[in-house]
């Protein structure tokens, strides 16, 4: 079969495409973000991720590239074929995937190198890769069997991205693409199991029903067909029931011993996250210096570690080192006021209320990362002139500015 | 000796329309010409031998295994080449890469496969262009990549559907050449040329409506003859002789 697979592959108008898809992966890889590298987990949901945008042209390619049968006048001869159907669709459905295959190995490469570099404990996770793989598998199947259905190649090859498109991003559940992989999550074997049966069941679909609607020669053939169509058809619903019951993809990992700065205050996060231990320490003395008008807590936790995951109160890095710091101010700010335990003010106090606060975390922000970096968006409005002017005072005018906003705030906290 | 090909009672048809009608046959190693107008039953003969279409009804053994079951029949075509009459090929494989994925499908060995595809290549006077791409080739050339298709691994059955039609008069000498050097295989040729059938078959059957009207030895069917037949040489007026029914049926 190999010699096969080879003209297959040399032959497939995939082959067009391959730079294309590199490009589409690398780009993918460093064009999003590049918080991944220096981070294990990240770095395998970093190389998982492009496989999604790859995937919608290797259905269509793959689409493209079964549908050749209706085009080549070659049905005859294929009909008369002593080597069963499935070994020539298979044959092809191996080079349509062995052209997503590569660019993703070389995106896997690439970001192990990369992080490999950091000098970071810990390896790629393969979970994610195989989750990668899955969605290929996917991806290639649907593409090879809708155009060994469909008989107007370019609808098929338009068709099919659309489909996989369906599949990724219109049904959630299905979880065949995840954006990151963060050190508190896992994926769980048996979803993953679940979704790889989809993976194979769609394959074996793709290549088995083409394979026997083109087994004609006996009497049998018709009864065959029917028997097969139906076995494929139970197998895909058995397996997407499996999938509905195997609960979510990813869970939430058991918090292993964390790993923390020596200094006061301190910064404890989840080992993985190595690589941003330093930043996060230097982070937590600069809140430090700032005790004098807020509470700062003795210890900045990382999401996870010590309470359930999005707790108010512990910072995440998922979103980088401004992100993390945000979370850490909101720490501060937690231990400051302490938990609210008295009647809301009145709305416009309320309101008053709101605006100081988010003006005190605004400049614990800045004074812990500086301003808001041009690709972070969102958060709430405030006076940002007012905190620049309160930025440029002398350290001491800034540390009476703030614990005045502090002790305004806890004057307007209750009713 | 076993026939090579022995069918009894074969029907064969589309839908309730039936093409070849409860006819009884064996052929041993040979050159048989399968001759008659369109419609009469030829290509659908040769499809059902090379077992594309089960029979309506009736029986076939090919090389002395009767074909019933999927294994039969997949069985059976490792012992068939067939070139039907409307030739397909993936026009982005080179001739080799093609001829080589043919014999993949007919179940060559490994081992057997790379020099079978270049015999039959070479066969065909394709060796220099083995690397041309199936899409850049003429339709002569195309053609014969077709008929290397079909001789690929030296089956013991050849079915050719019309395979000189696109020839031109050089390439059809060095067919009939080709189809002579096939000693011991059993090669059933469909066609209209009467000549083809003059030059190389050693038995020619003449069909109309899904019947055998006419088997026997090419010099038979010129004797066939009437006077006021129409055709320009003996076997032509034997062939539109037999076709009014004036011969001797099979």
């Amino acid at each position: 079969m190999m010699p096969i697979f080879w003209y297959e592959l040399r032959r497939s108008p995939l082959r067009w495409w391959l730079p294309f898809l590199l490009v589409v992966d690398a780009a993918m890889l460093f064009g999003r973000s590049t918080e991944w590298i220096g981070v294990w987990s990240q770095t395998s949901a970093a190389a998982q991720l492009p496989i999604f945008y790859i995937a919608l042209f290797l259905a269509a390619g793959a689409a493209w590239a079964a549908g050749r049968i209706w085009h080549s006048g070659t049905a005859e001869q294929l009909l008369a074929s002593a080597r069963p159907g499935w070994h020539r669709e298979a044959a092809q459905l191996a080079a349509s995937t062995a052209y997503g295959l590569a660019p993703f190995a070389l995106g896997i490469g690439i970001a192990a190198v990369i992080t490999a570099k950091r000098d970071v404990p810990g390896f790629l996770w393969p979970s994610y890769l195989f989750l990668g793989l899955i969605l290929l598998l996917v991806s290639t199947a649907t593409g090879h069997l809708l155009g060994r259905t469909i008989r107007n190649r370019a609808v098929a090859a338009l068709l099919a991205p659309v489909v996989v498109f369906i599949f990724v991003g219109f049904l959630p559940w299905l979880e065949l693409s995840l954006l990151s992989g963060p050190p508190q999550f896992q994926i769980d074997p048996l979803p993953l199991v679940t979704r790889a049966a989809l993976a194979v069941a769609l394959a074996l679909a793709a290549v088995l029903l083409p394979a026997v609607a083109t087994t004609v020669g006996s009497n049998s053939g018709t009864i065959k067909k029917s028997w097969s169509a139906v076995a494929l058809a139970l197998a895909a619903v058995v397996a997407i029931a499996s999938i509905l019951t195997a609960g979510p993809l990813r869970s939430v990992r058991p918090a292993p011993s964390p790993l923390c700065s020596e200094g006061a205050p301190r910064v404890c996060i989840w080992p993985e996250h190595q690589i941003h231990l330093a930043a996060m320490e230097r982070i937590a003395n600069r809140l430090g210096a700032l005790s004098g008008a807020v509470t700062v807590p003795d210890t900045f936790y990382e999401e996870g570690l010590r309470a359930p995951m999005r707790s108010n109160s512990d910072f995440a890095l998922v979103l980088g080192e401004w992100a993390a710091a945000r979370g850490m101010t909101s720490a501060i700010l937690d231990e400051t006021f302490g938990t609210r335990s008295c009647e809301l003010p009145p709305d416009s106090q309320l309101e008053r209320n709101l605006t100081l606060t988010i003006e005190l975390k605004e400049w614990l922000v800045a004074r812990a990362v500086g301003p808001k970096p041009d690709d972070v968006h969102g958060g709430f409005e405030f006076d940002e002139a007012e905190l620049e002017r309160v930025l440029s005072l002398p350290e001491a005018e800034q540390i009476v500015w703030a614990s005045g906003r502090v002790q305004e705030i806890q004057e307007t906290r209750c009713a | 000796m076993t026939p090579t090909i022995e069918a009894v009672g074969l029907t064969q048809g589309y839908g309730r329309q039936v093409v070849v009608s409860n006819i009884d046959f064996s052929l041993d190693s040979g050159i048989y010409g399968l001759l008659g107008p369109n419609g009469a039953g030829k290509s659908t003969l040769l499809r059902t031998l090379a077992t594309v279409m089960p029979p309506l009804r009736g029986e076939m053994r090919i090389c002395g295994n009767r074909v019933r079951s999927m294994s039969d029949v997949r069985l059976t075509r490792r012992s068939i080449g067939y070139l039907p009459q409307h030739f397909g090929y993936f026009g982005e494989f080179t001739v080799y890469e093609f001829v080589r994925y043919c014999a993949w499908l007919r179940e060559l060995p490994m081992s057997e496969a790379r020099k079978a595809t270049l015999r039959a290549i070479s066969e065909v006077h394709l060796a220099d262009r083995k690397d041309t791409k199936l899409k850049k080739l003429s339709g002569g050339m195309l053609r014969r990549c077709g008929l290397a298709q079909a001789i690929v691994g030296d089956p013991p059955i050849l079915l050719l559907d019309e395979p000189t039609v696109g020839l031109d008069p050089a390439q059809r000498l060095e067919f009939r050449e080709l189809i002579r050097s096939l000693k011991n295989a059993t090669v059933i040729l469909s066609t209209h040329l009467v000549e083809d059938v003059a030059a190389v078959c050693d038995e020619a059957i003449v069909m109309a409506e899904g019947r055998f009207l006419f088997r026997g030895p090419p010099t038979a069917l010129a004797e066939a003859a009437t006077p006021g037949a129409a055709g320009d040489t003996a076997l032509e007026r034997g062939y539109t002789a037999v076709l009014k029914g004036s011969a001797v049926a099979a």
